[in-house]
């Protein structure tokens, strides 16, 4: 098995996040670049509030992300936390990105992409800055992926700023609680394909973490990528110790009719924490990656991180490393949920990564060996 | 195999026999068979045009050289009828001759990278060249894909030449077919990873790593294959070209429309493709053709797969009421729960519905309610109640017990209206001077009786294969997703509870029926389904109304709304609504039909589709339509009436 990048990442989950940002931020030198969204979502500023709280030097882009017809109390809403965040960091951008094209084709990733592109490469965003963090907590993961996979293609250098993610992940309860309805389509974030071209038939192993509100979602997915093989990962240990049962039962069908997932396939991934499901799906890639390069087969392996935050980083860092395709279903719309939104922030289910910078200086001069490309 | 039921066609990719088994060479046939000159369609840019679940996938699939090829040692394996008749069809089509396919179709898929080539950043013309090379070098690739499938060795396979394509042929790579595919292989890699890039080239250095553009369709005329003296003519299906935005769709088309086209190539699409007028008001003098400036007529064929024009409906529904038999046979074959017991079709479905006592007794009922309200005299009631005796005993599907006085009621309310009222001061009435009966009874009277019955009593009235097959409205997935609901009753009663019915009752049938209707439409998420669900719940409500009144007046009632023709053309003067209009019908909600004639005029009829008519209790026989304009729907939009 090769070395996989982030084997000891430098992370931190709950109370530690909090703790971290204020010892990080304590440091005189220290500039921040803060990336986040700046929408309705309930989690939107309570991380950004620790680092404004802490951070001297700072400065934010704020993205909000802009759907076709929104309900006006979900746009007060995404005002309050707009207002919110431009007085913690009063050195700010709001960028608003349109996440439908209007022939409704979805293009607010790759547009995220090129806004902050331009800032950073034409408009020197990065000067003077020594870590930029990347707050997902409030971003749908078609903009935050995109956002931190340029990053970490721009900053994946010596003597670039530290790159940081993170995210309130608030767990099922507060992530399970908006109705969305989906794009029709799954969507590859901006970036996100993987290296090759997959051909009409590759051996496609699909990897969806499940979150019941989204079967519409995961239907799309399973329908359009018409996976050889699913091994759909279930968060496990959970704060809700009935979190597995529930879920079982809420995808009796489609594991047991369309998905065909024998028990030795379920995967389980700690659910605050992003390392574990990363080193898991790191090493599932690797292993089965060596043996079709072997067969001189074509394969692939496909991240669906629509389930929690804190799993979708775990994802990413994966997707990131082994240049895996994610596919997911862009929200086109949301609604507010009927009982309303969890409004207390629990410092518990914050989650922060390390991903690139200082702490790896030794790791970004001599980077491991990784294993075979994601398509053999 | 999987259950069929639930795969959409797309998901049979691995294997050719499966597929080639569960087709059904009518559903084909609706399609192709009003093209008398197969060359027509091997000569001219076709465009299929056709919401999902219509066939588009499966008709490429179908075509394809190495299905096809499957196809024909199938004939020579078995004995089995369908692979003849699907045999024959490709001969008709020009696909084979002497046993040899003489057309090498090969597919691809225009999805996401071609969209995302025109987000780069690069000129339109840029990302044109791109999005069209792109489509060159996979077109190579997949004639490549189809030869290896076919067992013929790529490097034996010469290029032949479009006339003028030889110079250009040597750009590509030259005459030899493995040349071409070479350089096709680094063209797509170095194009797919531009799609994939966070920072993209410039478009020098990108120029410099391409080579210049790559556009085979321009130069390759056919194919010489070895052991074959004619050469092959290349057929390039582009599917889900829906995907492209309105300048990439016009680019190309305007590329495949060039006269250095010679190969076969047909573009498959949903219909949001079309532009709203192109779609809404389709073949009327306000509508412009998509292609400005392409001679349309002569070098397109624009074929609407479900926009069947108002004369041919019938006929296409008789089609394909014929083509959901002979499909759900086949995929029953492949349920071996339902094959090992004899259960091989849907064609025993009941259709003649029980009801309850209690039903039986409101319902019968009705007559003298009626003639009670209407004062119609006993003479006449009586008359009355032998014509629909008469009538309803020379049927055979149909509950007497309760359709038959449902029908007397709906009569003596036509009696009525037909009836000259007296004075209110008329001191009496004679009898015996009642008027003549004027009404009769008929099939359209008891379309009626069972939609009123449904309404009051809940006495179900969806029931028989005949009938799912028109509430899948000419959409094949529609079909199978109403059909599944009744097919797993079915393997439900026999492998769990041991039953030995082969049949279903009409409540059975109508409760699941109306259940996957409304789940169907629960789960509309396409752009504008918010609007479109509004706009859907607004026509139920006229369409249920004006069914429900006494005499039903429309017979079975209504499942459409009609504007008249010359105000439909104003559509795109109500732009909100001509989009929730144009995704509507491109997801099957309901469907367009123009140039009905009634009242001395002409209409546009928006049909509700098959789910909703199931899920809402509507009548699901033709023609009946609530009369409406374009500012009543907008007012449904915008929640003023909804």
């Amino acid at each position: 098995m090769k070395a996989m990048r982030w084997l000891d990442a430098v992370s931190h989950l709950g109370p530690q996040v909090e703790t971290f940002i204020d010892s990080l931020l304590a440091q005189p030198h220290r500039s921040v670049l803060y990336v986040a969204g700046a929408g309705f979502d309930p989690r939107a500023s309570h991380l950004a509030l620790c680092v404004a709280e802490k951070g001297k030097n700072r400065r934010a882009i704020l993205i909000r992300e802009n759907r076709p017809d929104p309900a006006q109390t979900l746009l007060d809403r995404a005002e309050t936390n707009e207002k919110r965040l431009c007085e913690a960091f009063p050195e700010h951008e709001v960028v608003h990105i349109d996440v439908f094209d209007e022939d409704h084709a979805v293009v607010g990733g790759q547009k995220a992409v090129a806004e902050i592109r331009r800032r950073i490469q034409e408009n020197n965003y990065l000067d003077q800055v020594t870590d930029v963090i990347v707050d997902m907590s409030a971003m749908s993961i078609g903009i935050s992926f995109p956002i931190v996979g340029l990053l970490y293609h721009l900053l994946d250098k010596p003597g670039s700023p530290n790159l940081h993610v993170v995210a309130a992940t608030g767990g099922p309860e507060v992530e399970t609680a908006i109705v969305a309805e989906y794009a029709e389509n799954y969507q590859n974030p901006w970036g996100f394909k993987g290296e090759r071209s997959a051909g009409d038939s590759p051996v496609r192993l699909w990897i969806p973490q499940l979150a019941n509100p989204k079967r519409k979602a995961f239907a799309i997915l399973f329908e359009e990528l018409s996976p050889t093989e699913t091994c759909p990962v279930f968060p496990f240990p959970a704060c809700d110790p009935r979190g597995v049962e529930n879920l079982l039962d809420q995808f009796r069908e489609e594991l047991s009719d369309a998905w065909r997932v024998d028990p030795r396939q379920m995967l389980y991934a700690a659910q605050d924490d992003p390392m574990d499901l990363y080193r898991t799906l790191s090493r599932i890639h690797c292993s089965r990656a060596e043996v079709y390069d072997l067969a001189k087969q074509s394969a692939e392996t496909v991240l669906s991180p629509i389930g929690s935050k804190a799993l979708a980083i775990g994802a990413l860092l994966a997707a990131l490393e082994h240049q895996l395709p994610v596919a997911y279903v862009e929200a086109r719309r949301f609604e507010a949920p009927q009982t309303g939104f969890t409004e207390t922030v629990d410092g518990g289910r914050f989650v922060h990564v390390w991903v690139l910078g200082e702490v790896y200086a030794r790791l970004t001069n001599e980077r491991p060996e990784s294993c075979p490309t994601s398509t053999v | 195999m999987p259950n069929p039921f639930q795969q959409r066609a797309s998901e049979f990719r691995r294997n050719e026999a499966e597929f080639l088994a569960t087709l059904a060479p009518s559903l084909f046939r609706m399609t192709l068979d009003h093209f008398d000159d197969p060359q027509e369609l091997l000569t001219k840019t076709v465009t299929f045009t056709a919401p999902p679940g219509s066939g588009k996938t499966t008709l490429s699939r179908f075509f394809q050289y190495a299905t096809l090829k499957r196809l024909l040692e199938q004939v020579q394996r078995t004995s089995d009828e369908t692979y003849e008749e699907l045999r024959d069809l490709a001969i008709e089509r020009g696909f084979v001759q002497d046993d040899r396919l003489i057309v090498c179709g090969a597919r691809i898929s225009f999805e996401r990278d071609y969209r995302e080539l025109s987000l780069i950043g690069y000129t339109p013309q840029r990302s044109h060249e791109l999005m069209l090379s792109l489509v060159g070098a996979r077109a190579v690739l997949a004639w490549r894909q189809a030869f290896i499938d076919a067992g013929i060795d790529c490097s034996q396979v010469r290029v032949i030449p479009t006339p003028l394509g030889e110079a250009r042929l040597e750009h590509l790579g030259g005459t030899e077919f493995s040349d071409i595919v070479e350089r096709a292989t680094d063209v797509e890699r170095i194009i797919y990873r531009l799609t994939a890039s966070f920072i993209p080239p410039s478009e020098d250095e990108l120029l410099q790593q391409l080579g210049g553009q790559f556009y085979p369709l321009l130069a390759i005329d056919g194919f010489a294959i070895p052991g074959q003296e004619e050469p092959v003519r290349p057929l390039l299906m582009i599917d889900d070209a829906h995907w492209a935005d309105r300048d990439q769709h016009h680019a190309l088309m305007t590329h495949l429309t060039l006269r250095e086209v010679t190969i076969a190539r047909w573009v498959l699409q949903r219909m949001e493709a079309l532009a709203p007028n192109d779609m809404l008001i389709w073949g009327q003098s306000g509508a412009t053709p998509v292609i400005d400036g392409i001679q349309r007529q002569r070098t397109v064929v624009d074929i609407r797969m479900t926009q069947a024009s108002e004369d041919m409906r019938s006929g296409v529904r008789r089609k394909f009421r014929r083509a959901a038999a002979e499909i759900a046979a086949r995929y029953m074959a492949h349920i071996p729960d339902l094959s090992r017991n004899g259960i091989t079709s849907l064609a025993g479905l009941e259709v003649r519905p029980v009801a309850t006592a209690k039903q039986i007794e409101l319902a019968q009922r009705l007559p003298e309610v009626a003639a009670q309200n209407l004062g119609i005299p006993p003479v006449q009631v009586e008359q009355i109640r032998q014509r629909v005796y008469d009538f309803i005993g020379k049927q055979t599907d149909y509950n007497v017990e309760t359709v038959a006085p449902a029908m007397v009621s709906i009569l003596l309310h036509r009696q009525f209206k037909h009836t000259p009222q007296h004075s209110l001061f008329d001191a009496h009435k004679d009898e015996s001077l009642a008027e003549e009966v004027v009404v009769e009874a008929g099939p359209e009277v008891a379309a009626g009786a069972q939609v009123h019955l449904w309404h009051k009593f809940a006495v179900p009235y969806l029931g028989g294969l005949d009938v799912v097959a028109d509430l899948g409205m000419e959409n094949v997935e529609t079909f199978l997703q109403l059909a599944w609901q009744l097919v797993r009753l079915l393997e439900t009663q026999e492998v769990i509870r041991g039953d030995r019915s082969t049949s279903l009752t009409v409540k059975q049938q109508h409760d699941a029926l109306m259940k996957e209707g409304k789940r169907i439409m629960q789960e509309w998420s396409f752009p504008h389904a918010v609007s479109v669900r509004k706009l859907v719940n607004g026509m139920v409500d006229l369409c249920v109304k004006r069914s429900l009144e006494p005499n039903a007046p429309l017979g079975g009632g209504a499942n459409a709304i009609g504007i008249e023709q010359t105000k439909f053309a104003q559509i795109l003067d109500h732009p909100k609504l001509a989009e929730a209009l144009r995704f509507g019908i491109a997801y099957n909600a309901f469907t367009l039909t123009p140039g009905r004639k009634a009242k001395g005029k002409l209409w546009t009829l928006l049909e509700l589709g098959g789910p909703v008519i199931a899920a809402c209790g509507l009548t699901t026989r033709r023609g009946g339509f609530v009369t409406t304009t374009l500012e009543a729907l907008s007012d449904m939009i915008s929640g003023a009436t909804a």
